[in-house]
Formats: structure tokens, C-alpha cells, sequence
């Protein structure tokens, strides 16, 4: 029946599946940033002065 | 005291709320019995809104309040600014009346945690009111959002198997809507402040005389549409509805199907229709287009479900969007006829949960094949069901026909048109979801062994139903109760919606599209 198509075909794949995908896009995106957060002051620092030398760089340079 | 009922209604359940979390959480009797009577008295103060004949001659608000709030410097200034005209009235009314009933379903349902899921009904109905009656933009995205909470709870505590999903599903759709609507709310504000205005707060009375220009305004109307679409819901931002309604408990389910949801209808009519009504013209093709699939798509889902609570879920979507496609015919009869079944769809749809969740507390099952002929088995049952199913498929006679000719006709005598048409495919199709489900359930010979001991409706379950019964049949017979009272505000809001576009099509060329902000 066209229906079931509509259920299963259009609204579990296509409009849920959109739903699902961000959730998913932003849970694969947390599980690898969270590995940055090492709680090492080192590597905080070094990911602050890293940053700022591209600022520098792109303000000075660019 | 008149001057103060808005405010005394919106709070009362809050106050409620208070003096139940001090009742011992073991006395579960008067847990239930305490929030029954404070919804109960909920709904007897709210009782002279609706007997009141000012409504009949007068658009204007009623029972204004007015009090500064949040005041930052001339930069930002919000204030408690309340009332009702036609339009809110009957939501608003709906809502009293259906709390208790509500309520009442849970006697037997909720056992987990009684004095939690008592006090977050309360705070829902404070949300609630505070929704229909706020005249501050601002004041009404904080009872929105408010909304959001005690039924993330609800649906996630007391809810299904699946609950946890639903809840989180629901919570985050929703938020998203809204999350745009508030930069919308914030952008219009600081736009009028900037164009000049004095503005008074949020007041929607000062945004409604602004003139925005026209690509302001088609950004600002998608994000409010946007945010109301999700609420509604329309197509294709419904997919959280039957997975929502589904797992939640069934005062849940009851409460997000007849008030809930008419939050979205409600903010288009209110809010996203008479602010930015250029920016609807332009949308106009494509909103009722969703409309038209909404109805259609909705019905032919519903046909295939086999649960219950669901294909009841599902043929919500095709109900609310017989009352989008009759607001956005923008003329008397369309709003009115939406209006009027925003109202018959809290009650027929509430009352179906209702019924599922009769027959689940009894059987622990909503799958339809475990059914079959309870009709002999609960015949009082069985008759409250015909009904209710005769008014959710919009027999004349019933309320559901009323709301749903007046819709289609509106649509018709507008610019709808062929939109109409094709919308009345789902009258039929909603006879025959709902009519064969009934008969699959109801009828034919009872073969389940299990349903051969089923009971037939309590007293109190009758009592839950006979309220609602009444509605059915009154709004079917004599609906002029209903539109005499609505009709002054429904007439002013077209009034201003022509009113803009004519000033719109004169200025065209004063405004143009690429107009900046300083």
C-alpha cells in the first residue's frame, strides 16, 4: 500500500533519518573533540599559543 | 477582582503546584484528589471569561493587565502584559476544561512517582495559559518555553519503551524552532526601536502597526513559521509527533495533542500571520502545499499503522492541517472554521487517547490485531468510541464537521482554491482509517480469549468521557455559542491583514527590499 511506502519509505528513512543524522553527526563530532580535552595545562597552552600565531600570522601576513 | 483573572487563572496551578509538594509523596490518594480540585477550581474561575458578552461586540482585548517588568535602561524593556480577546478565549477555555479530565485519566494509569507527575501537570497548565493570554512577544516565548519542560519530563519518567528517545526527540525539535523564533523576536524589536518606534516592551499591539519591509519580513515569518510549523505540526517537521504521543503517558498524550499543539496554530494566527502577512502572501503556495500532503500523507500513514495510540498520532498531522489550510485562507469563514476545529480537535483527539488508554490500562496491548469484537463485550464502551470516531471523522452533526466544512470552504473562497479540492481527498480518507480501525477493533466476532474478561467502563471513566461527549454534540448542533464570541476578533484580524497588504502594495516602491539596518 501506498501508505506503508509513505510510513516506512518517507517518514522513518528520509525525514527521521535526517533527524537522526544530526544527532549522530554531532555525537561522532563530540567523540573525537573530546579527545583534546586532556586536562594537561601543557597541552592547553600549546593549543593557545598555536592559535595565536595563526591569528598573528593572518592579521600581520595576510 | 475582574481586572485581576487573567493573572489569578495563569497562576493558581502554580500555586497549586507549591502547596502539593508539601502533601507526604506515600498519600497518593490525596496527591491525585488535591490536583483534580485545584484543576477543577482552575476551570470554575475560568468560567466567566466564557459567559462573558463582551466578547460578542467587542474586538478588543479583555481583562488587560499591565505591569513593567524587566526594565534595562531605554535598551531593553519587557513587560507582564496579559489579556484575551476571541481568538484566545476558547483555547484558553479549552484548556481549564481539559487539565481535570486529564487529570481524572490518571487515577488508575500513574502509579511511579505520583506527586512528581501531579505537580509537573500544574506547572504544564500554568505554561499553557501563560501562552494563550501573554500580549508581550517576550512574555509569550518564556510560557513557551516553559511548555517544553514539565512535558520533556512527562514523556521521558512516565513514558513507553522508547520514552527516552521520544522525549529527547521532542525536546530538541522543538527547542530548535523556538531558538529561531527568539532571534526573530529580538531582530523585530531592535529593528522598531531603530525604525524609530517607541516601543512599548514586546507589545504585539506596536509591532502589529510596523510596516517591515518586504526581505526583512520573509526572513523574519520563516523563522516564526519555522518554530509554529514544528508545533503544529505540518509536514515534514512531524516526525516527532508520533513518536512523542506514542510513548507518552496518556494524560501526556491527551494534553500534548488538545492544547499543545494548537500552541502552533495559535502562534500563526496571533503572531507570524498579522506581523508579517506580505511575507504569507509570497510563502502562500508552498504552506499550502504542506498543508495539502500534511493532510494527505497524514491519513494514508494512519491507515497502515497497527497501534493504536499511533494512528491516532498520525491522523492529528492530518487534522491540524485542515486547520492551517482554513487560517491561511486569511478570510472570516477559513479562521473561523480553523478556530473552531483548533477546539474540535482537543476534543475529539483527546478524547481517542483517552480511549487507548482505556483499553490499554486493561490489556497491556494498543497492537490492533490483539483486538476484535469488544463491541459485545463493552457495549457503553463501544458507544462513547462510535461517537468520538464519528466526530474525529467530521460527521455532520458532529463538531468535527463544522470545523472541517468551514476549513475547506474558506480555503475555497479564497485564493485556495484547488488546494481545497484536494483536501477533501482526506474527509475520506479519514472515514476510512478511522472507520476501519473501528471495526477491526470493535467488531466481529471475539476471538482474542484475552478480551473475553475485559470490563466495561468504570463510573469514573464514564464521567471522564460524558464532558467531552457534550462538547461534541453542541459544537456539532449549535456552534454559534462558539463563532458569536470569536467573530468581532476574527473580523478585526482580517481587517488588519487586508489593511497591510493594501498599504504594502501602495509604498512597494518606498521600501525597497535591500533596505538596511543602521
Amino acid at each position: 500500500m501506498f501508505g506503508r511506502f509513505c510510513w516506512r519509505g518517507i517518514d522513518a528513512s528520509v525525514v527521521d533519518g535526517v533527524v537522526n543524522a544530526v544527532g549522530y553527526i554531532t555525537r561522532g563530532l563530540s567523540a573525537g573533540l573530546r579527545y583534546i580535552q586532556t586536562g594537561m595545562t601543557q597541552n592547553y597552552a600549546a593549543g593557545m599559543v598555536i592559535g595565536v600565531v595563526i591569528l598573528v600570522g593572518y592579521f600581520v601576513l595576510g | 477582582m475582574s481586572e485581576h483573572l487573567l493573572s489569578l487563572l495563569t497562576f493558581l496551578p502554580l500555586v497549586g503546584m507549591v502547596i502539593l509538594l508539601f502533601i507526604p509523596r506515600d498519600n497518593e490518594p490525596l496527591l491525585k484528589s488535591f490536583t483534580l480540585i485545584a484543576t477543577l477550581v482552575v476551570f470554575f474561575v475560568s468560567l466567566p471569561l466564557a459567559f462573558n458578552d463582551a466578547f460578542r461586540t467587542s474586538a478588543e482585548m479583555q481583562y488587560t493587565e499591565f505591569v513593567p517588568w524587566i526594565n534595562v535602561g531605554d535598551f531593553f524593556q519587557m513587560n507582564y502584559s496579559v489579556g484575551i480577546d476571541g481568538i484566545s478565549l476558547w483555547l484558553v477555555m479549552l484548556t481549564t476544561f481539559i487539565m481535570p479530565i486529564a487529570v481524572l485519566s490518571t487515577w488508575t494509569a500513574v502509579e511511579k512517582n505520583v506527586k512528581g507527575f501531579m505537580a509537573l501537570l500544574l506547572l504544564l497548565e500554568t505554561a499553557m495559559l501563560g501562552a494563550f493570554i501573554s500580549l508581550d512577544l517576550f512574555l509569550f516565548y518564556i510560557f513557551w518555553e516553559l511548555m517544553l519542560i514539565p512535558m520533556y519530563f512527562l514523556i521521558g519518567i512516565w513514558g513507553g519503551k522508547n520514552r527516552i528517545y521520544a522525549a529527547v526527540k521532542f525536546f530538541i525539535y522543538t527547542a530548535v524552532g523556538s531558538l529561531l523564533m527568539l532571534v526573530a523576536i529580538i531582530f523585530v524589536y531592535y529593528y522598531a526601536i531603530q525604525s524609530g518606534i517607541n516601543m512599548n516592551g514586546f507589545s504585539i499591539d506596536q509591532f502589529y502597526l510596523m510596516q517591515v519591509p518586504a526581505g526583512i519580513q520573509l526572513w523574519l515569518f520563516l523563522a516564526f513559521a519555522f518554530s509554529f510549523a514544528i508545533k503544529v505540526p505540518m509536514f515534514p517537521l512531524h516526525t516527532w509527533l508520533p513518536d512523542a504521543h506514542t510513548e507518552a503517558p496518556t494524560a501526556g498524550s491527551v494534553i500534548l495533542a488538545a492544547i499543545l499543539l494548537k500552541m502552533g496554530t495559535y502562534g500563526f494566527v496571533r503572531f507570524a500571520i498579522p506581523l508579517f502577512p506580505n511575507a504569507l502572501q509570497q510563502c502562500m503556495p508552498y504552506l499550502a502545499t504542506l498543508c495539502v500532503i500534511g493532510i494527505i500523507y497524514g491519513s494514508l500513514v494512519a491507515m497502515v499503522q497497527s497501534d493504536v495510540k499511533k494512528l491516532v498520532a498520525y491522523s492529528s498531522v492530518a487534522h491540524l492541517g485542515f486547520v492551517m489550510l482554513g487560517v491561511f485562507a486569511l478570510n472570516l469563514q477559513g479562521l473561523a472554521g480553523g478556530m473552531i476545529q483548533m477546539v474540535n480537535h482537543g476534543i475529539s483527539t483527546g478524547a481517542l487517547f483517552l480511549i487507548v488508554g482505556f483499553i490499554y490500562e486493561r490489556r497491556h496491548t494498543r497492537e490492533i490485531s490483539e483486538f476484535g469484537g469488544l463491541a459485545k463485550q463493552m457495549p457503553i464502551f463501544a458507544t462513547i468510541f462510535m461517537i468520538i470516531t464519528f466526530s474525529s471523522v467530521g460527521l455532520p452533526g458532529t463538531n468535527g464537521f463544522v470545523g472541517e466544512f468551514l476549513s475547506i470552504m474558506g480555503a475555497f473562497e479564497s485564493g485556495l482554491r484547488w488546494y481545497a479540492v484536494v483536501a477533501t481527498l482526506g474527509v475520506i480518507l479519514a472515514a476510512v482509517y478511522m472507520l476501519w480501525m473501528f471495526q477491526r477493533v470493535m467488531f466481529g466476532e471475539l476471538k482474542n480469549p484475552k478480551n473475553a474478561e475485559l470490563k466495561d467502563l468504570n463510573a469514573r471513566e464514564i464521567i471522564i468521557m460524558i464532558p467531552l461527549l457534550v462538547f461534541v454534540f453542541w459544537i456539532g448542533v449549535y456552534p454559534n455559542t462558539f463563532f458569536d464570541k470569536m467573530n468581532p476578533s476574527l473580523e478585526k484580524l482580517v481587517d488588519q491583514i487586508k489593511g497591510k497588504q493594501e498599504v504594502a502594495m501602495v509604498h512597494h516602491v518606498d521600501t525597497p527590499d535591500n533596505l538596511e539596518i543602521k
